[in-house]
């Protein structure tokens, strides 16, 4: 696939495909290695001179998400180092939220998850952790195309700027866990709704399929399970799964849980121990996974704990904060070190495309390369 | 069915005549009698004496219990027995409980004007019994029963005759 940022003469492949010893499931792709080189004991990647020819052959290119651009939202927001200087809370413009009904009180605990955009590089290790943790299903390419991937945690990837300097914005995104949650509303059995410390659950075995929690979800983290990958499991992979967290069925939506079978078993060793809950306890999957340690979990009714304080931060704003969803999850603004007139994409007006299209740009590469990029490329996904 | 009361019936031919008469009747003293007509007369219930139904009165009541019974039923089990956060709503959410208040309303109004109704005309027993089968048609009657103050067979029988009575139906031994 054709990117904005990627010199108009260069091809990029991604090694790891087609691995030959890896049994079925690694079995996949196109081994990039052959084109790399050796030296000083070490594999050279770059630098290879290579030809494209058109094959005039389709392929099937598949990715998860189709839209790059924030299209003037606050979504993944920024901010300069000087601006910073002068005002933490720079990039974030503050809405005027009202609600005709107080907020539920949340006295035990009050889970929450911060996410430092400034640490996220989009590495996609939270994605495999937490793939792994809650036996999320693998789809594969076929279904992937369908829109049927089921992450519970996925990495956002917006291109802003000008398509000649364009610069990447990555936000992971889980379930915000929003107090006002917009799912559970529409939900016609109740098979999702808050938990008293303010977790919104799945009940796998009342859900019935109807999907209208994914329609009216904002942030578009809800998955639905079209097919029993469980039973399809071959006999000897089914050890891989986490005893801990149920396989869910056919027909029934699932998402992030912020870890709870990690915070039950946190709460209850300290309950053994006969001690209070301490920040630290409980640590989801993504975060222990995350090497820029850009997300951390923990309780808000705890002052002290890590969580809490980061959500006083003034760098801390809640997406799409305009919905009064409410959410659980807080993302710190990204600080850039260039000077730019204006990064946050979401100034003083609402709805303004601040950045130049991404979209134009891939349009124009494939002019000037033909096909065979695309096709030649293509092979490796 | 239970014990039929007995009685007297006078069978007129024409709908004016009979009010007249029923309101004869009124007037020298009898207070259980009944007009049996085939269609509505105009001016029947006033010259028979019958008063304003209470069932508009029951049928209100017991809407208004409805209602509380609807608000309490959704308050205990929505925010007392059960409670569910529900998308950050209250567990006391008015605009949600309006279609149960509503139908419990109508219910309760409903079943309860039925009852009374059976309640206040005795049904399922019919009384008077079957007069005339032409009252269904062409024919009014009004029924002196045989428990009304100061019944008298003759009396009432002399009583309908002066109000024009074209026929006299004795109804003693069914």
């Amino acid at each position: 696939m054709i990117q904005p940022g990627l010199h108009d003469d260069v091809v990029a492949l991604a090694v790891g495909y087609g691995r030959k010893a890896a049994g079925k499931v690694g079995n996949i792709g196109v081994d990039a290695y052959p084109l790399s080189s050796f030296a000083k004991g070490k594999p050279v990647f770059a630098g290879r001179v290579v030809t494209l020819k058109k094959t005039s052959e389709n392929y099937l290119l598949v990715s998860t998400q189709d839209h790059h651009v924030m299209e003037g939202r606050a979504i993944v927001l920024e901010t300069t180092k000087s601006a910073f200087e002068k005002d933490p809370s720079s990039g974030i413009h503050k809405h005027q939220i009202f609600s005709i009904w107080p907020q539920h009180q949340y006295t035990k605990h009050k889970w929450a998850l911060s996410v430092d955009l400034n640490s996220c590089t989009g590495c996609s290790a939270c994605v495999v952790a937490c793939q792994s943790e809650n036996n999320v299903p693998v789809v594969g390419k076929k279904y992937v195309l369908e829109g049927r991937e089921m992450h519970w945690i996925r990495i956002d990837r917006y291109f802003k700027g000008t398509p000649e300097a364009p610069e990447v914005a990555v936000m992971p995104l889980m379930c915000q866990h929003c107090e006002n949650a917009p799912c559970e509303t529409v939900c016609p059995v109740l098979a999702t709704v808050h938990n008293d410390e303010g977790l919104n659950d799945m009940s796998y075995n009342r859900c019935v399929g109807t999907r209208y929690c994914a329609n009216n979800c904002p942030y578009k983290v809800r998955r639905f399970n079209w097919f029993n990958y469980v039973k399809k499991r071959e006999e000897p992979l089914h050890m891989s799964y986490n005893p801990d967290v149920t396989v869910r069925p056919r027909g029934v939506m699932e998402k992030c849980t912020f870890c709870v079978q990690r915070i039950r078993r946190g709460t209850n060793i300290a309950k053994d121990e006969k001690r209070a809950f301490k920040d630290g306890d409980v640590k989801t999957a993504c975060q222990e996974s995350c090497p820029a340690d850009a997300i951390v979990f923990g309780d808000l009714n705890d002052a002290n704990s890590k969580v809490a304080r980061l959500f006083q931060e003034k760098r801390t704003y809640k997406l799409l904060e305009e919905l009064n969803a409410v959410p659980r999850v807080g993302y710190m603004t990204r600080v850039r070190n260039a000077e730019r007139a204006e990064v946050s994409g979401h100034g003083s007006e609402h709805g303004q495309p601040a950045h130049g299209p991404a979209k134009d740009e891939g349009k124009e590469d494939k002019k000037k390369h033909g096909n065979n990029v695309q096709q030649h490329e293509g092979e490796l996904v | 069915m239970g014990q039929r009361k007995g009685g007297i019936a006078g069978l007129w031919y024409d709908d004016h005549e009979c009010v007249v008469a029923a309101t004869k009747v009124r007037e020298a003293g009898f207070k259980k009698f009944d007009a049996i007509t085939p269609f509505p007369v105009h001016g029947m219930e006033e010259a028979v004496g019958i008063k304003r139904s209470p069932i508009p009165y029951i049928a209100f009541g017991a809407g208004a219990t409805g209602l509380l019974a609807g608000v309490g039923l959704q308050y205990w089990t929505s925010a007392v027995s059960f409670p569910l956060n529900v998308g950050g709503k209250p567990f006391f959410s008015g605009p949600a409980f309006i279609p149960v208040m509503f139908e419990l309303t109508i219910l309760f109004a409903a079943l309860s004007s039925v009852g009374a109704l059976f309640a206040m005309c005795r049904l399922p027993k019919i009384d008077p019994p079957v007069i005339d089968p032409d009252l269904t048609s062409h024919k009014f009657a009004l029924f002196i029963p045989e428990d009304d103050v100061g019944y008298n067979a003759d009396r009432c029988e002399q009583l309908l005759k002066s109000l024009g009575a074209k026929e006299i139906k004795r109804l003693s031994d069914y």
